[in-house]
């Protein structure tokens, strides 16, 4: 509390849980082990689309050991999803009941006394399956006649979503220059560190405990309450140290409910950990998508409309599909103003492992197709890249009809910074044989408004206590996966309290013990969100601390006082303070005992249906292409980006780093090879993340905005920054080669291909 | 989830009692050194067996040394890490310094060895086609005496060599470089840096003033085994390495080569591979 400087906002500050994380200390749901625990597994389909004929377990019960087995047959046929708003859009049960959707499903699930034991058990069941025709891409599921992968859906259409405003002909009309390209985007893992797990307890009331690594406890305990058949208060979800998410632990999975089921039927806590190749093989992925966009231009640039349709891949199941088909419509229609825009997206059903959130959630796809397209249309119509964009640029103020308004933008600021950050003009100006800069820009959201999930709880929530010892306990639900926020929030109670981070006990991860609700973390909702309820409760506080120092100096009405160096003063007469210790206790002896707490709220209202902020940015890439092998490198990123107030720098940079070592993966070299539904590279050997030694260099560099919706100025970094980064190394790479790239990633066989086509000797 | 099924580890503290052991578990045996391909393979049932016999402790077989009349010698259960640490490694095979040096990471180093690397016998080992070039010998034991197989003729296809039951890879050995050699090792894979090979390739070259003397490219992961590319060596043996020399023997090889088509690379990818990374062998052992 010492050394506290005047303010915490802007500072440098690193992460208190990084020793334990780095020593091995920190406690994941793996390490948890609870006397008597059992361990548990999947069993799961190893065919696209069948039906299910028959199942023995005989012979896995009577294996030695094995104390559960539990069939689609045994546990309550209810449907869910995140998607409770609309419920016909819940079209997942936990296990199988008498059809398999995709290679990976999840059939049945064994607990023994050890894990030997238990996956030896799966080999014993007998599963007939009757194989059905299948569909593995969305060009044969819409196809005439083709298979339904579900009954309810014959043309394997599950969803559409419609955005339309201007006079779209017309500005196709007036345009002296229209294009029409497709894209198509592959799925990828989200490999975070990580591998799901999940540890179950029952009490014997009948009342669960489960730990789990996910990033929304709050769904899990309601889901998993409702396909259990019990109240949501009768479960309690606790989440341990979790090692990434990327959007893909936000939904109940088969294996959360299994565990905890099992623990009621033995008894006997179960554990269930998923392996690596089950992730990869089996788990949520990036939406594959197919994307085709129609823009007009004036002669100088001026973009007079946009057209664009998206067919998302989106596997058996819908999980958080429907989200991310409204998102890209939305996410298309950023960044540049389009006086007249349509969007068309379409969400299809496949017999392929289901898709799911992955960071940026629809935007890598449609930005890829929209920064893809903006270059080519810059190369076109004889334009600087960044000059094309400056004519069209979203400024504050602006609104997308009906759908959002942006309350603060400095993407005008990124293009110009990050030209001078790049040397854009000179770098340009010189050819370099195989090497080029290459540009993107992108647009996020901070936190998203529309409620699918139908909760009747605020969607962020904190509890604070100040104690007579002049420290502070604030309890919340949002949740720290390692992108940390747990450190932004207590900085923010520090900051409203004047206290140093050293004086705030964070309790977090436990719905039993924290206020509801909070949605969790997704959609880059936690630093505005759960933020904004920090400083609601804060400033519930400071009332009543006000009143009693208020009070103790007779001070006049028009006096306003603050929380500051552990004290609480009236701001024009700093003298007159008293230490928090203190003033907690007068308040309560004025209470008779009663202890200083608050709880804030926070619930997005009246700021339309995607967001109550956006962040903005725009980067550069630096690649070098081997014209012999056609492989890419990248020598350099150049990143400009607006994230309105900088809470903490250091968190900035660290999501910096890695948006760019996950989105160099989806440009260049990770993605999941399929093979009429199965996934054929389920090791990370042939899943092929990059490593810390192919990271480039990285230059960045934030515009100052202030954000109206955000804690002290604050809006979303960190997601948004991996969507430009493909479509900038794919310019790059056009730009050094010829080569477009409509079809990511950007693999060596297709440059090379390209210059083949070139150049035939 | 993958598990390791259930197996019965022996460590033998010497080479009878590995002859031994493999007398009395006969083909349900498996020999292991560090592990770090048999153990992944048997967790993913690409592999299976009901004993697992650990080379590790057996006396005799951790070492390596190098002398100038004999050369270098391998001990089976030598790490990568402790082959490519010793100077003369470096100094006379360089080509194999730098194909440990692109083998996974520290801690598969740290771990795998090379008779290990050899046993695999998968066509994109690291260390084979530096091995090949150099005229490596494997030492093979047995309980009945010792045999010597060149590495050419050690492995016979993928994952399989000559080894009989009961014979055990005692050491490699590797003759000293002939005076003036000059070598190289080249790897392609798209990850740029800890990645598997989508090809690797190893020239060596012996000059008589301007001409090449004596030839051996060795490529990897393009054909069932690492094998010679012999047309190409034909073409470059005694003659300057002129730019239109070196084009038509990057051709061969690629021509010469037999790669498949895998979900790592096409079988035209991996030609091309092949003709750029002789290229670009050639033009720098000839400058």
């Amino acid at each position: 509390m010492s050394n506290r400087p005047d303010t915490l906002i802007g500072e440098r500050l690193p992460r208190p849980d990084a020793r334990a994380k780095v020593t091995g200390a920190a406690q994941y749901t793996d390490d948890i082990h609870l006397p008597g625990m059992l361990h548990g597994a999947i069993l799961r389909s190893p065919l696209p689309h069948a039906r299910i004929k028959s199942i023995d377990v005989s012979r896995a019960k009577a294996l030695s050991g094995v104390k559960c087995v539990i069939t689609g047959g045994d546990v309550p046929a209810v449907r869910y999803g995140n998607w409770r708003l609309v419920p016909q859009l819940q079209d997942e049960t936990v296990l199988a009941t008498d059809v398999v959707r995709f290679v990976g499903d999840e059939v049945a699930a064994v607990a023994a006394v050890d894990l030997d034991t238990a996956l030896e058990a799966l080999d014993l069941i007998e599963v007939v399956y009757e194989e059905l025709p299948a569909v593995f891409d969305v060009e044969s599921a819409l196809a005439q006649g083709a298979q339904a992968v579900h009954p309810e859906h014959p043309d394997n259409r599950s969803l559409e979503r419609k955005i339309d405003y201007g006079d779209l002909e017309a500005a196709f009309a007036e345009a002296d220059y229209v294009r029409e390209d497709t894209f198509t985007t592959h799925p990828v893992n989200h490999a975070y560190m990580e591998p799901c797990s999940s540890v179950a307890r029952a009490d014997s009331d009948g009342r669960i405990t489960l730990w789990t690594s996910t990033q929304t406890p709050y769904y899990i305990q309601c889901l998993l309450a409702r396909t259990m058949g019990l109240r949501e208060n009768d479960v309690r979800v606790i989440k341990p140290c979790v090692g990434g998410g990327f959007g893909g632990k936000m939904e109940l999975r088969p294996w959360e409910f299994a565990a905890a089921w099992m623990a009621r039927e033995t008894g006997r806590p179960v554990k269930i950990t998923i392996g690596r190749d089950e992730e990869l093989a089996a788990g949520r992925r990036r939406h594959p998508v197919t994307l085709t966009s129609k823009i007009g231009f004036k002669r100088d640039g001026t973009i007079t409309g946009k057209h664009l349709t998206a067919h998302l891949d989106g596997g058996a199941y819908n999980g958080m599909g429907p989200t991310a088909t409204f998102l890209i419509g939305n996410f298309g229609a950023m960044l540049y103003r389009f006086p007249s825009y349509r969007y068309d997206g379409l969400y299809v059903y496949t017999n392929t492992p289901p898709a799911g959130a992955m960071r940026g959630f629809g935007a890598p796809q449609a930005l890829f197709a929209g920064e893809m397209q903006m270059n080519m249309a810059a190369a076109e119509l004889g334009l600087d890249p960044i000059e094309l964009r400056l004519r069209n640029v979203m400024q504050t103020g602006d609104q997308i009809p009906g759908v959002a308004t942006i309350s603060s933008c400095g993407f005008r600021e990124c293009l110009e910074e990050v030209r001078a950050l790049s040397d854009w003009d000179k770098r340009r100006a010189e050819t370099q044989e195989g090497r080029a800069l290459g540009l993107a820009c992108y647009s996020f959201i901070s936190g998203g408004v529309f409620n699918w999930f139908d909760t009747k709880y605020p969607f962020s929530s904190a509890q604070v206590k100040v104690f007579d010892d002049g420290t502070a306990q604030l309890t919340t639900l949002a949740a720290d996966i390692g992108q940390g926020s747990d450190l932004i929030l207590v900085q923010i109670l520090a900051e409203e309290l004047g206290l140093g981070l050293e004086d705030v006990r964070l309790v977090t991860g436990d719905t039993a013990a924290c206020p509801q609700s909070d949605l969790g973390t997704w959609g880059s909702r936690v630093t505005l969100m759960a933020g904004n309820a920090v400083r609601d409760a804060a400033r519930q506080i400071k009332e009543r601390l006000f009143e009693i120092v208020s009070l103790e100096f007779d001070l006049n009405v028009i006096h306003e006082l603050e929380c500051g160096d552990g004290h609480v003063y009236a701001k024009s007469k700093p003298k007159r303070r008293i230490p928090l210790a203190e003033v907690v206790a007068k308040v309560q002896r004025a209470q008779r005992g009663r202890p200083l707490e608050a709880t804030g709220y926070y619930t997005p209202r009246d700021c339309g249906l995607v967001s109550p902020a956006f962040s903005f940015g725009a980067q550069v890439a630096d690649v070098e292409v081997d014209r012999e092998t056609g492989l890419s490198e990248v020598r350099g990123m150049y990143t400009v980006h607006d994230c309105g107030t900088e809470l903490n720098p250091m968190a900035v940079e660290g999501q910096l780093e890695g948006s760019i070592q996950m989105s160099l993966g989806y440009a260049l070299s990770e993605r999941l090879i399929m093979h009429e539904g199965r996934t054929l590279n389920t090791t990370l050997l042939d899943y092929k993340v990059p490593v810390a030694q192919d990271m480039p260099p990285s230059i960045s560099k934030t515009v100052e905005t202030f954000e109206p919706a955000g804690p002290f100025g604050a809006k979303e970094a960190g997601e948004g920054l991996a969507c430009p980064t493909a479509p900038a190394i794919a310019h790059a790479v056009a730009e050094a080669t010829g080569y477009w790239c409509r079809d990511l990633p950007i693999t060596p066989d297709k440059v090379l291909a390209h210059l083949d086509r070139e150049d035939p000797d | 989830m993958i598990k390791l099924p259930s197996l019965e580890f022996h460590s033998p503290g010497t080479l009878e009692e590995v002859f031994a052991l493999l007398a009395t578990h006969g083909e349900s045996a498996r020999l292991m050194g560090g592990g770090t391909d048999l153990l992944p393979r048997l967790k993913r049932r690409n592999a299976e067996c009901q004993h697992l016999i650990g080379l590790r402790q057996v006396e005799g077989l951790g070492e390596v040394s190098f002398d100038e009349g004999t050369g270098l010698a391998i001990g089976a259960t030598a790490l990568l890490a402790q082959v490519a640490e010793l100077p003369a490694v470096g100094r006379h095979y360089p080509a194999l310094a730098a194909a440990i040096d692109r083998l996974a990471t520290p801690q598969v180093r740290n771990k795998a060895g090379v008779a290990g690397n050899l046993c695999n016998a998968s066509p994109c080992a690291d260390t084979a086609t530096p091995l090949l070039a150099y005229g490596a010998r494997v030492v093979i034991a047995s309980a009945a005496g010792r045999r010597e197989v060149g590495l050419a003729d050690f492995i016979v296809g993928p994952g399989a060599t000559v080894l009989e039951p009961g014979e055990v890879v005692e050491r490699v050995l590797v003759p000293p470089p002939p005076e003036g050699l000059r070598s190289i090792f080249f790897k392609f894979s798209p990850r740029s840096k800890v990645d598997i090979a989508a090809v690797n390739l190893t020239l060596a070259l012996t000059f008589d003033g301007e001409r090449v003397d004596e030839a051996k490219l060795c490529l990897g992961t393009v054909a069932p085994t690492p094998m010679r590319a012999e047309r190409a060596e034909g073409i470059l043996t005694g003659q300057a390495l002129d730019a239109q020399r070196i084009e038509e023997a990057a051709q061969a090889a690629s021509r010469e080569c037999q790669p498949i088509t895998d979900f790592r690379a096409s079988e035209e990818y991996k030609r091309r591979l092949v003709y750029v990374l002789t290229k670009r062998a050639l033009e720098t052992l000839s400058s």
